[in-house]
């Protein structure tokens, strides 16, 4: 099996996994929801890295991306903590 | 532009992790099931990263130019008369990059390179008159010129970094192991790819695998090496590289 095809694999079975896990927990909370699924992206990818110079580049700005909205959750939760 | 599969499959992923995540939210009002959604757009996201860095080109052209410039360099040798194994050289011993060196009369195993040697064909690389050879670019020169490698010098170190970039990067083979022995360090790699040995370059510089191998050793050690010797075996390829000096 290809390294990247073992990447998406394992992105897609821990994805799968953490879902099911939750919900049969109950879990209702779509922001922890999301942001496990971050933590995971981050963890796998870094393990399977490095990639090809465009796809690692690519790789990069998604985590930016995903590394934003997961700010924007942690000052949201700040922020109803608070007042 | 031709697309390939894992664009073609990311798109639909992210279509459909879109649709489903948005049904499930505001229709559904499922969060398992909206994050199942997410899911699915992040996959599709890598699938297209994926997709982006793979070749889309005819690999037969690469491969058309790559056999021309390897016939040419055999020509060469074999014009010339020579017979001793490469030098590998990392960037502080020579000009423009790490580049291998082929020496005209055998190669000496306690070859020093005094001072840096100069980016030409024909080179003096040492105290003797004698110490003449040539220097050539390697597939390995530009896999370790294109990849930045910072020096070592544990044998763990350079394991991992050879993994990294042939097992993982390039996917020339599926694992690579390294032992040292006596300033010889073996190195094992499994399911190795480009390790044909068809052109009389490949006598003098090795395989297309073992000129990055060794390149890469070279570049992270910061001392030239020497191919020693190269075996296949079934399901592997064993290459014994020297460090000289």
């Amino acid at each position: 099996m290809k390294p990247h095809d073992r990447y998406l694999l394992s992105l897609a079975a821990v994805f799968t996994l953490t879902i099911v896990v939750f919900s049969m927990y109950g879990e209702n909370r779509l922001d922890l929801y999301f942001s496990l699924l971050v933590l995971e992206y981050f963890i796998i990818t870094s393990l399977h890295s490095p990639f090809k110079n465009k796809t690692e580049k690519m790789l990069n700005c998604l985590g930016f991306v995903l590394f934003a909205i997961f700010i924007y959750i942690v000052i949201n939760r700040i922020l109803s903590i608070l007042f | 532009m031709k697309v390939n599969a894992y664009i073609t499959i990311g798109f639909c992923m992210i279509i459909f992790g879109s649709l489903f995540g948005t049904v499930s939210y505001f229709v559904l009002s499922s969060t398992p099931l909206t994050s199942l959604g997410v899911s699915a757009i992040i996959i599709g996201c890598v699938l297209i990263a994926i997709g982006i860095g793979s070749p889309i080109g005819p690999p037969d052209i690469s491969n058309l130019m790559f056999e021309s410039s390897l016939e040419n360099i055999s020509a060469l040798i074999e014009e010339m008369g020579l017979k001793s194994n490469a030098i590998y050289l990392p960037s502080s011993m020579v000009e423009k990059g790490p580049l291998a060196l082929i020496p005209l009369k055998n190669t000496p195993l306690d070859a020093k390179i005094t001072s840096k040697i100069p980016r030409r064909f024909i080179v003096k690389y040492g105290r003797g008159t004698e110490d003449l050879g040539i220097l050539i670019a390697t597939p390995g020169s530009i896999v370790a010129r294109n990849n930045e490698i910072a020096t070592t010098s544990t044998i763990s170190d350079i394991e991992g970094l050879l993994n990294s970039i042939i097992a993982n990067k390039m996917e020339l083979a599926d694992k690579i192991y390294v032992e040292e022995s006596d300033n010889t360090l073996i190195i094992e790699a499994l399911k190795p790819k480009f390790c044909e040995h068809q052109l009389l370059a490949n006598k003098t510089l090795g395989s297309i695998l073992t000129t990055i191998i060794a390149s890469i050793i070279a570049e992270a050690s910061g001392k030239p090496i020497m191919l020693h010797n190269e075996e296949k075996r079934r399901g592997k390829m064993i290459v014994k590289l020297k460090f000289l000096g």
